[in-house]
């Protein structure tokens, strides 16, 4: 049996004055897998992912985690503006990793092999880079503090196609190389069935449905996730 | 840090600015005595020795309008750096916390900001009496509260932003995220602020003098040197045209700085996906 490095259990938690948020949901990751949490924008998927990382403080349940890594939605915004790339990392590993600080620059240098990066960038500015370069690093950044288990929370969702396609395939090269925990946040169903193992379908901050990626796709057995795939063959019709 | 382009309106202001440095620092060559009275050249015009002409002491204006600029750019500047350490203090507890701490420190920035800062400086000089000393603390109180008002609402929109949530998720330690990893992202409203605030010190400090409750005789002061040559303005017209015309150049020099393109779009080089 595998090892679970994330399980949550019977997790609530509610936006103040507001019916928007999560109920009661319990999910967990295994060592080495892709976990997809998919669902409609707004069902409380990123809510979520924000308690599990200790973003959001939940009013009911159990979190048991590893250590964590998150990659943000908004590359732009979860990158530093003021701050070269190098130092942007170097602050990772003094926090995220302080013992590891003597060797940051060869830590560095082999993180930006792994996201397939160019020395250079460490020179620039976030606003200097691509958006797929952008993502590399906040894939970067997460990665430097040795997480068991990286929270990508629509890591792709702000990219063209062409980049989401090459963001994946580096996603997927992590998760076989470094056997890497992953929970895989989208609302695309093209992307989760590419990468994913395992998924869990949220709807209005509810789990509704969960199952292997395959086994789920082909024999959908609620009403909701069969309209979502219809939705999703539309679009690709 | 990133390399600050400056636009052309700054670049003017920077000249006008480093010429009128040039003109204080000059003074160390000018051989007159900012103080020394000389009865048999009372209300003499300019003359090669005197460009500046003299005033009703037989002083030498030139002399006296450096000393006095220096004068009101120490007074603005340590005015200033009290105003923006504490403002953005303030500011920057307010708008990183919110909450209680927000409410109870911007009730008392309310509460300043309702009193006129030439007011507020007028009651500080009247309980601790005029001279450098007390008008800078007076200057430096009273743009506090415009100080934090405009920190508050940056760090406001700063703590939102997903990169200062990383910074937590890191255990970044707060004081390090308010001020190496949020400060230099709100560079160009602090240093389009601190400008303002140079131009309103100036301004307020020559306000103070020429009421003759800044600095006082026998230094001089921007103000004072005006307020000094009011009575002479038919008979003498350049005692009040050259420090006059100073004064004016300076805030010239300095509004520009702090006008147009904003310093973080002159430095932003942008590339598209």
């Amino acid at each position: 049996m595998s090892e679970k490095v994330c399980e949550v259990k019977n997790l609530t938690y509610m936006y103040p004055k507001s019916d928007k948020g999560v109920k009661n949901v319990s999910l967990y990751v295994n060592k080495g897998s892709i976990v997809g949490l998919l669902g409609e924008s707004g069902c409380g998927k990123s809510t979520l992912a924000k308690c599990i990382s200790s973003q959001l403080k939940p009013s009911s349940g159990e979190i048991i985690c590893k250590k964590i890594g998150y990659v943000f939605q908004d590359n732009y915004a979860s990158l530093n503006p003021a701050k070269r790339v190098g130092w942007l990392l170097k602050e990772t590993i003094r926090y995220g990793n302080p013992s590891e600080l003597p060797k940051a620059d060869e830590i560095i240098k082999k993180i930006l092999e792994d996201v397939e990066l160019e020395e250079n960038v460490l020179e620039h500015f976030p606003d200097e880079l691509s958006g797929g370069q952008r993502q590399r690093i906040g894939i970067a950044m997460a990665l430097l503090s040795e997480p068991d288990i990286l929270i990508a929370d629509e890591p792709v969702s702000a990219l063209d196609v062409t980049v989401q396609k090459q963001v994946i395939k580096l996603i997927k090269k992590l998760n076989e190389r470094k056997n890497l925990a992953i929970l895989f946040i989208s609302h695309d169903i093209k992307v989760v069935r590419e990468i994913c193992n395992y998924i869990y379908i949220i709807k209005d901050g509810e789990v509704v449905e969960e199952g292997d990626s395959e086994d789920l796709f082909n024999n959908p057995s609620t009403e909701y996730t069969k309209n979502l795939l219809d939705s999703s063959y539309l679009e690709t019709k | 840090m990133k390399k600050i382009k400056l636009n052309n309106q700054k670049k003017i202001g920077l000249i006008i600015l480093l010429i009128m440095i040039v003109f204080v620092l000059s003074g160390f060559l000018n051989r007159n005595s900012f103080d020394a009275m000389n009865k048999d050249l009372i209300l003499k015009g300019s003359s090669i020795l005197h460009p500046f002409g003299c005033d009703e002491f037989g002083r030498d204006i030139l002399k006296r309008t450096q000393v006095g600029m220096g004068i009101s750019v120490v007074i603005s500047f340590f005015s200033v750096v009290i105003g923006t350490f504490f403002g953005t203090l303030i500011g920057a507890l307010c708008g990183y916390f919110g909450g209680i701490v927000d409410d109870f420190l911007t009730g008392i920035i309310n509460v300043l900001f309702a009193i006129p800062s030439l007011l507020l400086a007028l009651v500080f000089v009247s309980l601790f009496g005029s001279g450098m000393v007390q008008v800078t603390l007076a200057l430096g109180i009273a743009i506090v509260p415009s100080f934090a008002k405009m920190m508050r609402s940056e760090f406001k929109k700063q703590r939102e932003l997903e990169y200062v949530k990383m910074a937590k998720l890191l255990n970044v330690p707060t004081a390090r995220i308010i001020f190496v990893h949020i400060l230099p992202n709100v560079l160009e409203t602090f240093l389009n602020c601190v400008f303002i605030a140079i131009n309103n010190c100036i301004l307020a400090e020559a306000g103070l003098s020429f009421l003759g409750i800044g600095v006082q005789p026998p230094l001089a002061s921007l103000g004072s040197l005006l307020s000094d040559a009011g009575g002479y303005i038919r008979s003498a017209p350049y005692m009040v045209f050259f420090p006059a015309f100073t004064l004016i150049l300076l805030l010239f020099g300095i509004g520009l700085l702090s006008s147009g393109e904003s310093f973080h779009h002159a430095y932003s080089k942008r590339f598209k996906d």
